[in-house]
């Protein structure tokens, strides 16, 4: 029995113990006072025993799907029984009877608790207020998850090479060093991108918020918001289709002909256009709460509306504007489909087979996806190289929304 | 003072030359604003209509009479598996989701450790999906020994990169119900729980549905976790059901889209439009419903 059945066993179990009790609660007969109605209604008896029959249980069901591989692959080396899938088969079954017997024993305690005089709703509220709790922590929990699965898959590597290798390369059989990848990463990601993205970006939330209808207004707010969300494929499509053949002719037509100069040049534009609606929500979100009692009184001493926008305007929502900025750029350098798309594209076009895909994500994937050379030396790395994209991920979110909430403070 | 001198005072020539220069410079200003606007739009509708005319090409060679290639076939196994994958993202998320906002609009006492949690949320949300990728190879796949490739394990995957995201959006529509209602519910002796589950819920539902579409969007559209915990090596025949190997659109797409042979050209072109269609449904149904549920209290 999969660890998958024991989990619906459980669910079965828990709605006959509801079944159950709510039957037991609503034999009592009708309420002895207006309070007992309130206080003991039949369905949260029932509730009450459900959680009993299955909490307990599920909790089991998950420790031991964590545990039984470990405790199966213990079996084997021991040499007491014949290979992994019958120790798994084996130690399967053994935690789906102790998942049954915890949830019979749990509902068990809770149906025999179900009186006319117990006060179910209190116990059932705080079930419900800790289930929400953990459902809250979760994020934090997978996010600590995800830290300790860095490090814990980049030790072996980290533990083994010193860090001067790491950076120049000599981890991994072709593997550029971490100091070109990040330097790949600057490029396109920051320089390129941002290039594109920011003051395209910036100005049409300029121009959106203060030249143009409100009704027109109104009806680009969701189009912007929808165009944030495209899926990276497609941009990455975009890129290998369109653009790399464009940029291919125009590096000719000027004379620089270098494959890997074009894969940066069209996965930066690209990469950029990606993050412009993203850019282009923050800044006008920025630039609509500038007070509308200062932005008058700017017009009343008889400024244009274009100096009121370059002495007043842009000043003020420049916090919230860069805040805006550093979270795009956040994921300007977490992207990974489009560069990757882009130098292949490049290499297709140019010929030439060995384009280095020079971003850190591109390299994470590189890495993670060479399942033939899947050995000791390369996951580690992988993980490595992903501990430095989510250190650096991570300060930029966190400082871009400390900008961003200090900015909205101010403006509340 | 005479008239004259006033008069002579606003309209003196230098007065007049630098209120030229100004307006010059707004006109200037204001061009160049409508160009990065013009620039940015032109910019998004030559991607989306160039993805557009390889779509319909695509599928105009896919359902032409006669034609030799199977790719309509082939799209739905890819199709298949983006919907399972998604269907569980979905199951695993919304509940997480809606269940945290309720305990962070509801329960949650101000202070650092609410804090702490909503600062865990929005990092989270940034977090770029690749290492969600490492994360489900190096737990999923390694520790827990799920089917790799699953649209199981997907799932799981997608599912932790939309909760934040789902969290976000449960909050708005949860908040955006008046605290009349709750107050009115607690008033007639509804405990905590019955008011959140049959009165607060049913009238934030529009917005948990629109936030769960959104997520769900997001979900169809990323590939890297996918490839990364296994997806996309060739598979024999669609996945039947949670535990099989499976491929998904984006995959696919991104696995040929180099490929420059004509019929896997316009497999490509057909996957293409099917999932920017899918996209712009799903956020387009999200925005009908998120617009639906700002009605006036």
């Amino acid at each position: 029995m999969t660890p998958l059945a024991s989990f619906f066993l459980v669910l079965g179990f828990g709605l006959i113990a509801w079944l159950i009790a709510r039957a037991k609660a609503a034999d009592f007969g009708p309420p002895l006072s207006k309070r007992d109605r309130f206080i003991a209604p039949p369905t949260q008896h029932g509730w009450y025993a459900a959680v009993w029959t299955m909490a307990p249980a599920l909790l089991f069901v998950a420790l031991w799907t964590v545990l039984s591989p470990v405790l199966a692959a213990d079996m084997v080396r021991r040499g007491s029984v014949a290979g992994y899938p019958a120790a798994r088969w084996h130690f399967d079954w053994i935690g789906a009877i102790a998942a049954m017997v915890l949830a019979c024993a749990g509902g068990g305690y809770a149906i025999a608790r179900v009186a006319p005089e117990f006060v179910v709703r209190t116990r059932v509220e705080r079930m419900a207020a800790i289930a929400l709790l953990a459902s809250a922590l979760a994020a934090l929990l997978i996010l600590l998850a995800i830290t300790v699965s860095l490090l814990a898959g980049s030790a072996p590597l980290l533990g083994r090479a010193p860090i001067g290798d790491i950076l120049s390369g000599n981890y991994a059989a072709g593997a550029p060093g971490a100091l070109r990848l990040l330097s790949g990463t600057l490029v396109i990601g920051a320089a390129i991108a941002m290039a594109v993205a920011v003051p395209l970006g910036v100005l049409s939330a300029l121009y959106l918020v203060h030249f143009v209808a409100p009704a027109t207004r109104r009806r680009a707010g969701p189009i912007v918001d929808m165009l944030a969300g495209v899926p990276t494929v497609v941009y990455g499509y975009f890129a290998a289709m369109t653009v790399a053949p464009v940029i291919h002719h125009l590096d000719a037509t000027i004379g620089l002909s270098n494959a890997w100069w074009e894969g940066v040049q069209t996965a930066g534009v690209v990469l950029g256009v990606m993050i412009l609606p993203s850019v282009s929500l923050t800044a006008r979100d920025a630039i609509e709460r500038v007070s509308g009692a200062m932005l008058d009184g700017s017009l009343a001493i008889g400024a244009k509306p274009t100096e009121t926008i370059r002495h007043l305007i842009l000043p003020a929502a420049l916090p919230g504007v860069a805040g805006g900025v550093l979270l795009a750029l956040s994921r300007a350098i977490g992207e990974t489909t489009i560069v990757v798309m882009a130098a292949f594209a490049v290499a297709a076009l140019s010929r030439d087979p060995v384009v280095p895909v020079t971003t850190l994500t591109a390299q994470i994937f590189d890495l993670a996806m060479d399942t033939a050379r899947f050995d000791a030396t390369v996951l580690p790395a992988a993980f490595a190289l992903g501990l430095a994209v989510f250190v650096v991920t991570l300060l930029l979110n966190l400082i871009g929304q400390h900008v961003l909430h200090r900015h909205r403070q101010t403006y509340v | 003072m005479s008239d004259a001198i006033v008069r002579s005072a606003w309209r003196s020539d230098a007065r007049q030359a630098g209120l030229r220069k100004r307006r010059a410079a707004d006109r200037r200003l204001r061009r160049f604003a409508l160009g990065g606007a013009l620039l940015s739009a032109g910019g998004f509708a030559l991607l989306l209509g160039t993805m557009l005319v390889h779509g319909v090409g695509g599928a105009a060679l896919a359902f032409a009479p006669g034609s030799e290639s199977s790719s309509a076939s082939t799209i739905w196994e890819a199709a298949r598996g983006s919907l399972l994958t998604v269907a569980a993202t979905l199951a695993l998320a919304f509940p997480l989701g809606v269940l945290g906002a309720l305990y962070l609009e509801e329960y949650a006492p101000p202070g650092r450790w609410t804090r702490g949690i909503e600062l865990s949320i929005d990092a989270l949300a940034g977090v770029p999906p690749i290492l969600f990728g490492l994360l489900g190879l190096a737990v999923f796949l390694g520790t827990l020994h799920l089917p790799r490739a699953s649209p199981l394990v997907g799932g799981l995957t997608l599912a932790l990169i939309t909760m934040p995201g789902m969290v976000i959006a449960a909050r708005t529509a949860i908040a955006r119900v008046p605290g009349a209602i709750r107050d009115a519910a607690m008033a007639i002796g509804a405990s905590r729980i019955q008011m959140l589950v049959d009165h607060l819920l049913p009238l934030a539902w529009p917005g948990l549905l629109s936030g769960a579409l959104l997520g769900m969007a997001r979900a169809l559209g990323e590939t890297v976790p996918l490839l990364v915990i296994g997806m996309g090596a060739s598979i024999a025949s669609a996945p039947a059901g949670l535990h099989d190997p499976a491929t998904a659109l984006p995959v696919d797409i991104f696995l040929s889209a180099h490929d420059r042979h004509p019929l896997v050209l316009e497999r490509t072109g057909f996957a293409i439009l099917v999932l920017l269609l899918s996209y712009l449904l799903m956020h387009g149904l999200a925005c009908y419903l998120r617009n639906r549920s700002e009605t006036r209290w």
